[in-house]
């Protein structure tokens, strides 16, 4: 008998074409992307394309199969959102930390603040930084200072609207620190204690980043110490920086409430506000396992999410919205980087951040309508196979050198999935919440990108910076060069090496930051998640009795997850590694051939 | 023309090539003065901006010229093809923003910086 095992995914739907008898033949495979919800009447179109073309590369017709078989849909919609729950608000322009590219001078400098058309009347005993509009070029300017300085004058620094520091610096009789590119520099009040400070170039500000050297430079009292705080850790790092004592003036972060949500298991309940952080929520889950149930508040970012995951799964299986409930949820803490409320140039920080993914299931989906509407459109018996999760390990024990007990890790875009086949043939499975989905949203948050393709570029490609016209410097450290000219849009930039070539990243970012940003997203998720997945299928939660582990899935094929996986479990002494199907078919098509195989042998591999 | 000897003692710098006193040079001078890298103006023939700008390239040690006439800018490398300059601003594009700009630019060209795009147009 010819049969062609059909498999439906969220993102893609896979046939393995094989004939029945003692020993199976398998003759093709084909992949091809899913249209439609998995599981519902559009898929028909997909399925038939795909039998199609693996019915073609085994140089046969559709009508010479014998029998198409489905999987037992087992639907998992997941869905992944962001929780702000700082941000940072400065009053009455306290700070100036935009970190200006060429700020002029060096060294530190305290005064009262003094505008430069005032500057001629400016008294000589009274140290004084110059604060210079646009409406002021650097010529005006610098004779302006050298004036006062020649009066003898205590010019100590300077605020420049314009991108002028050097220029007004390399005119001035005496050296003094300038930040320039301050946008909104009609905020920075006059008359009152400010410090600038500017570093050497490649290094950072030692002053205004300490708060005991504000406390010196402004005489504070210890509690205006505890409350400037956040200013010198907000100049951490920059080259330059300006601090002005005004009454009122500090900058504070806010807690941004975010809600809380109710884990309900079997028998014990917990409520966790979102703002405790990622940890807490996971702790708290732990401790509530089996998960039921997940209540939560509406109006805040999680609450809608878990609502449309909810909505979208009611629609898929014509249940009401009320009857569907959350199986999982992961939370990852995150940074954000934000605008500054009340920034005078533009400031940037860091807001911290937790990023949710849940996952709801359902038993299955009653592929029945789907399975007449291709037997009709194809004249081939179609009928409905196995059990997904078994269906998967089976097909994944084609991979050479595995035996039972073989674990599956199934990385996908919506969940992670794990099934364990034990030595008795039994199976178990579960479905976890958080994967691709959420580490291309990770990455797009902490980058600041807003762009979800572009994030989703970065996960799965390496990167590369073009540092002349003629060569790119990969992220391993490798120097690569072209026979002709580099693209200029990718001069100076980092790049995605994408296999349709170099996309430059426009964003200003350091290429050491992205790649960390993008393995730290990996490893917060399917690292976390394969842990979780596999100490819940291990017999007795003990990871060491799984003997073989098995990635399969889109996520198996990136560039770096497999090694993350592998070192995480290396203490485990567990053989693991990306699945090898039928010896030829890497990561993917394991449940297609699992279908087959159930009806290709004598009763084959349970 | 030969160089006079002491010239190779002195440090590299970008050759910026303009008509005597045209009040196109001074901001592209201010805006590599602000990133911090050495010019040097000359006075060729600009006899076509792009064959000016890349004998400038070829000349500078730094590998970068610039020609700047009403009729436009060029920015070039040695490197490059001729006839295919790095950056071209057309003559109704030569405004002291867009000119500082092309300075700046010309620096991070030498420095291996992104450049500064062109700022989005409102309305």
């Amino acid at each position: 008998m010819l049969i062609a095992g059909v498999d439906i995914g969220n993102n893609s739907t896979e046939v393995a074409v094989a004939r029945t008898g003692k020993n199976p033949e398998f003759l093709s495979s084909s992949l091809v992307r899913t249209i439609g919800l998995k599981g519902t009447l559009r898929n028909a179109m997909c399925v038939i394309d795909a039998v199609d073309r693996a019915m073609a590369s085994a140089g046969m017709a559709r009508s010479d199969l014998d029998l198409i078989l489905l999987n037992k849909a087992t639907p998992v919609i997941g869905d992944v959102a962001m929780e702000t729950i700082t941000e940072t608000v400065i009053t009455e322009s306290a700070m100036i930390g935009h970190d200006p590219s060429t700020p002029g001078g060096l060294g530190l400098g305290t005064g009262l603040t003094v505008p430069v058309r005032n500057l001629d009347r400016h008294p000589v005993e009274e140290p004084c930084i110059v604060v210079v509009k646009n409406t002021l070029d650097f010529n005006g300017a610098a004779r302006a200072i050298n004036r006062a300085t020649s009066r003898g004058v205590k010019v100590k620094g300077a605020v420049v609207q314009k991108d002028d520091g050097v220029l007004i610096h390399n005119r001035l009789d005496r050296p003094i620190p300038i930040v320039d590119e301050v946008r909104h520099i009609d905020k920075v009040p006059s008359g009152m204690p400010a410090a600038v400070e500017v570093a050497r170039v490649g290094r950072a500000i030692e002053k205004l980043s300490n708060p005991y050297d504000i406390a010196t430079l402004f005489e504070l009292t210890p509690e205006e110490t505890r409350q400037i705080t956040p200013i010198a850790r907000a100049l951490t790092g920059n080259r330059s920086g300006v601090v002005i004592k005004t009454p009122k003036g500090d900058i504070r972060e806010r807690r941004i409430p975010a809600g809380a949500i109710t884990l309900v298991g079997d028998s014990r309940n917990q409520t966790v506000d979102v703002e405790a952080g990622a940890d807490e929520i996971m702790a708290r889950l732990e401790q509530v396992m089996p998960l039921a149930e997940i209540k939560t508040q509406p109006g805040t970012n999680a609450g809608g999410m878990f609502e449309r995951v909810r909505k979208v799964m009611a629609e898929l299986t014509d249940q009401p919205v009320g009857m569907i409930s959350i199986q999982d949820i992961l939370a990852v803490n995150t940074l954000q980087p934000q605008h500054v409320l009340g920034s005078l140039a533009g400031e940037f920080t860091k807001g911290t951040a937790v990023g949710l993914a849940a996952m709801v299931m359902t038993q299955n989906i009653p592929m029945q309508r789907l399975a007449r509407k291709l037997a009709d459109e194809t004249r081939v018996n179609v009928e409905i196979g196995g059990v997904e999760a078994e269906m998967a390990v089976t097909g994944a024990l084609t991979t050479p050198g595995t035996r039972a007990p073989l674990a599956i890790l199934d990385l996908g875009g919506g969940s992670t999935d794990a099934s364990v086949i034990h030595k008795d043939g039994s199976v178990d499975s579960i479905h976890l919440a958080g994967a691709g989905d959420m580490v291309t949203m990770l990455i797009n948050t902490e980058l600041g990108l807003d762009d979800t393709d572009l994030a989703e570029q970065i996960k799965r490609h390496p990167l590369a910076k073009a540092e002349t016209l003629f060569h790119m410097r990969h992220e391993s450290g490798a120097v690569e060069f072209f026979d002709t000219h580099l693209d200029p849009a990718l001069f100076g930039r980092v790049a995605i090496l994408s296999p349709s070539g170099p996309i430059p990243i426009v964003k200003d970012l350091n290429l050491n930051q992205i790649v960390t940003v993008r393995q730290q997203a990996k490893k917060k998720v399917f690292v976390a998640n394969a842990l979780r997945a596999l100490r819940r299928v291990a017999p007795g939660g003990n990871i060491r009795l799984i003997g073989f582990v098995a990635l399969v899935g889109g996520s198996a094929l990136d560039f770096e997850i497999p090694e993350m996986i592998a070192d995480a479990l290396a203490e485990y002494g567990v053989v693991l590694g990306k699945g090898n199907i039928r010896g030829c078919e890497g990561p993917r098509n394991a449940v297609a051939t699992g279908l087959c195989l159930s009806r290709a042998g004598n009763g084959g591999t349970p | 023309m030969n160089a006079p000897l002491f010239e190779v003692r002195e440090k590299p710098r970008v050759f910026v090539g303009g008509i005597r006193r045209s009040a196109l040079i001074p901001p592209v001078l201010e805006g590599l003065e602000e990133e911090g890298i050495p010019w040097k103006v000359r006075h060729p023939d600009l006899y076509g901006l792009t064959d000016a700008a890349h004998d400038l390239a070829r000349e500078s040690r730094i590998n970068v010229g610039l020609a700047i006439s009403p009729e436009g800018a060029v920015l070039h490398h040695r490197d490059l093809p001729r006839e295919r300059p790095l950056f071209v601003l057309e003559t109704g594009e030569l405004t002291p923003e867009t000119l500082r700009r092309l300075g700046r630019n010309t620096a991070r060209l030498v420095k291996g910086n992104p450049f500064i795009p062109e700022p989005e147009c409102k309305g």
